[in-house]
């Protein structure tokens, strides 16, 4: 049955819903061969989505985080028209590379910002200035040339490829929508020091919009770079973002991937992160959620190659109605790699937090060593949070370990520390960032980690 | 300096202080002698502010202030320092870190400003070496993974960074060898001669450590108060003939 017809069908069934009228829309606008390609993917996506339609919480990978207010809401995709509207100097001062005090958490970054999605123009300029050995381009402002040749190529060889076997209803909704990619490659043996510092900008101009940030991201052959990803939002409208970032790291390749949710606290917020690794690679995958009403992580590496690392570490930090998701699933597909997930909740006023963590260990994956760890701390009784560790394990010749804990704060530590003269709210703050210090050690660049430590004392008023 | 009159207080429903009374002078090192049970820990965690404990009559008056009215951490910042029976943990709070914040929290309390990370540093150094700790120590998290004798230790080191004009002792000798209590010892009277109007309150189940940090009052506790004073030589007394000749009539 080909899709135009299965709408039709559905439309006599039932209400034709916001994403059957979009993807309607975009079906029109193949032109090139990278429209023709992508538009084969949207297609694909697209059926695979309206079989199942959003999850319920009878898929058991979305028991604790509902999400059917993507079916029964009167959404749209978010408009172009926040690219003018929006004065990208005054973005550049709220953003990480700008100084706060006497530093910048990320001094120096290379600075690129989505507007509701769609990369900004100030893309073109940064395009001037790259390090060697860094290409950068984004489907919508590379028209022709050699950066339509460089979208086509990373397009043709890994759009799509990151997923795991299983699909996801969210990925492929975001597939069959999104409209701007990314396209990021780091040369064979390029070592960027920059950090590069993309800014999700959600400008909530209008109510109701979702917005669709796509990442492709090629970490080639002994090359290393960090990205860092942060969602935000100009006002405090109800949107919605669904992103997808497609990491690949080839043999011996190094990344260091950070997301940070600081998006506003009506904001719903769907991330897909994957990383499929080659021998040797390590990839760090961080998540930090502060902001949001509705968040899910997902961060997916795929340890394809031997001596492989994958290390997953992620903070969440919540009050009032919050809610985070944090969803891993990590793929040992091979032998001799290791991994180390890490994640930590501070959960205050009515939030609620989710861990759930998958580790498969493939049949040919002996010799991994793989450590899972989830820790929660409750700051009020009003405050959940639910673990879930999947442990597959199909190999006999490995080291698997998780632990999960959920406690409070200590009132001995807290009067130890009052006794000294520190203050009810300082000691708690003290002791909150002590608890997250096994993740936040991770941080290698030291004016994020100062960053990220205060964002966790200052979110939580202490 | 501290005055405390009918002091009464319970932990849950059971009564544990029942009319304590104490007067300490500037200068002057009290000592409270007692078996487990008799309410001297009690008196420590009262004194410190530990919430648990419910203070059901009696008053506190500390520097003409009324101490009962005020949180811990205002207890610490007017002058009172209580060093720990069982020094808590703190690990991934670095002892630095700890140190400076405790500080800067008092000097701010006396309406000065902070003192710069450097002026600090150079100050931690020199009350590490006048106590002879471990300067590596400094390095670690608070008390992780310290040795009994190194908890009592930095505890006597931060009364003297804090430079408190109240130090409470509760049971700093108990599980230490005769080095470490010597060590400690020393610490509390270098505190004392730095300050000739400091009092101490010298909290203590055995007269051992008396043999080093010489009281100028002993204090026989049983069952929620004091059932006789004296001076130095009661602890002598109490050791030749234990406290069962201090049991009041049941």
């Amino acid at each position: 049955m080909s899709t135009e017809a299965r709408v039709a069908e559905k439309s006599s069934e039932q209400e034709v819903r916001w994403y059957d009228t979009e993807f309607e829309v975009l079906s029109g606008k193949a032109e090139d061969r990278v429209e023709k390609l992508l538009h084969a993917h949207r297609a694909e996506s697209y059926r695979r989505f309206i079989e199942g339609g959003i999850p319920t919480s009878k898929n058991e990978e979305w028991k604790y985080t509902d999400i059917r207010e993507l079916e029964t809401r009167s959404l749209r995709l978010a408009a172009e028209n926040g690219l003018s509207q929006v004065d990208e100097d005054t973005l550049v001062t709220t953003s990480l590379s700008a100084r706060r005090g006497e530093s910048a958490p990320l001094d120096g970054a290379i600075l690129l910002h989505t507007i509701d999605g769609y990369l900004s123009d100030g893309l073109t300029k940064i395009q001037e200035e790259l390090p060697e050995g860094i290409e950068l381009a984004s489907l919508r402002l590379s028209q022709d040339g050699l950066q339509r040749a460089f979208v086509e190529e990373l397009v043709g060889e890994y759009f799509g490829k990151g997923k795991t076997e299983e699909n996801d209803p969210i990925v492929d909704l975001q597939t069959a929508l999104f409209s701007d990619v990314l396209c990021l490659r780091v040369k064979k043996g390029a070592q960027i020091d920059q950090p590069i510092l993309l800014e999700h900008v959600s400008t909530g101009l209008e109510e109701d919009t979702v917005t669709l940030p796509r990442v492709l991201c090629v970490v080639e052959e002994g090359a290393s770079c960090t990205v860092i990803e942060r969602f935000r939002s100009l006002s405090s409208a109800p949107g919605c973002t669904l992103s997808v970032t497609e990491c690949f790291v080839k043999d011996d390749g190094n990344l260091n991937h950070y997301q940070l949710g600081e998006e506003g606290e009506e904001h719903l917020r769907i991330s897909r992160i994957s990383a499929h690794q080659g021998k040797r690679a390590q990839a760090k995958m961080h998540s930090y959620s502060f902001g949001g009403r509705l968040v899910r992580n997902e961060v997916q590496p795929t340890l394809a190659g031997e001596e492989g690392f994958a290390g997953m570490y992620g903070i969440s930090v919540l009050h009032n109605q919050q809610h985070v998701d944090n969803h891993t699933v990590l793929d040992h597909a091979v032998p001799h790699c290791e991994s180390d997930e890490r994640y930590k909740g501070i959960y205050d006023g009515n939030s609620r937090g989710v861990f759930c963590g998958t580790i498969i260990v493939r049949p040919d994956a002996q010799k991994t060593n793989a450590i899972q760890n989830n820790a929660a701390i409750l700051l009020s009784d009003r405050a959940s949070i639910r673990t879930k560790p999947q442990l597959k394990i199909w190999a006999d010749d490995v080291k698997c370990t998780h632990g999960a804990t959920v406690g409070q704060l200590d009132e001995n530590q807290l009067f130890y520390l009052r006794s000294r003269g520190i203050g009810r709210r300082a000691a708690q703050g003290l002791l909150l960032r002590a608890f997250a210090g096994e993740v936040t050690q991770e941080v290698g660049i030291p004016g994020l980690r100062t960053y990220l430590e205060e964002r966790i004392v200052e979110k939580l008023s202490l | 300096m501290l005055q405390i009159k009918e002091l009464q207080a319970r932990i849950e429903e059971k009564e544990i202080l029942k009319g304590f009374d104490l007067d300490i002078q500037p200068g002057e090192v009290h000592a409270i002698m007692g078996v487990n049970g008799s309410g001297k820990s009690t008196l420590a965690n009262v004194l410190g502010g530990r919430e648990e404990y419910e203070v059901t009559g009696g008053s506190v008056s500390f520097l003409g202030k009324d101490l009962l009215d005020m949180d811990p951490e205002e207890r610490a910042r007017e002058g009172l320092f209580l060093a720990f029976q069982y020094p808590v943990e703190l690990p991934g709070v670095l002892i630095s870190y700890f140190l400076r914040t405790a500080y800067n929290a008092k000097r701010e309390h006396a309406g000065e400003k902070p003192l710069p990370v450097r002026e600090f540093n150079a100050l931690i150094n020199e009350k590490a070496k006048l106590l002879e700790l471990n300067p590596e120590l400094l390095k670690r998290s608070v008390n992780e993974g310290f040795s009994g004798g190194e908890k009592k230790r930095n505890e006597i080191f931060q009364m003297a960074l804090l430079e408190p004009k109240l130090c409470i002792l509760d049971e700093t000798d108990s599980g230490l060898d005769i080095d470490a209590l010597q060590v400690v010892s020393h610490g509390v009277n270098t505190l004392k001669k730095e300050d000739p109007s400091r009092s101490f309150l010298v909290i203590t189940h055995y007269q051992r450590l008396l043999n080093y940090v010489v009281p100028d009052y002993v204090h026989v506790m049983i069952d929620g108060k004091i059932v006789k004073s004296g001076g130095k030589e009661l602890a002598l007394e109490l050791e030749e003939k234990g406290y069962g000749s201090f049991q009041p009539a049941a």
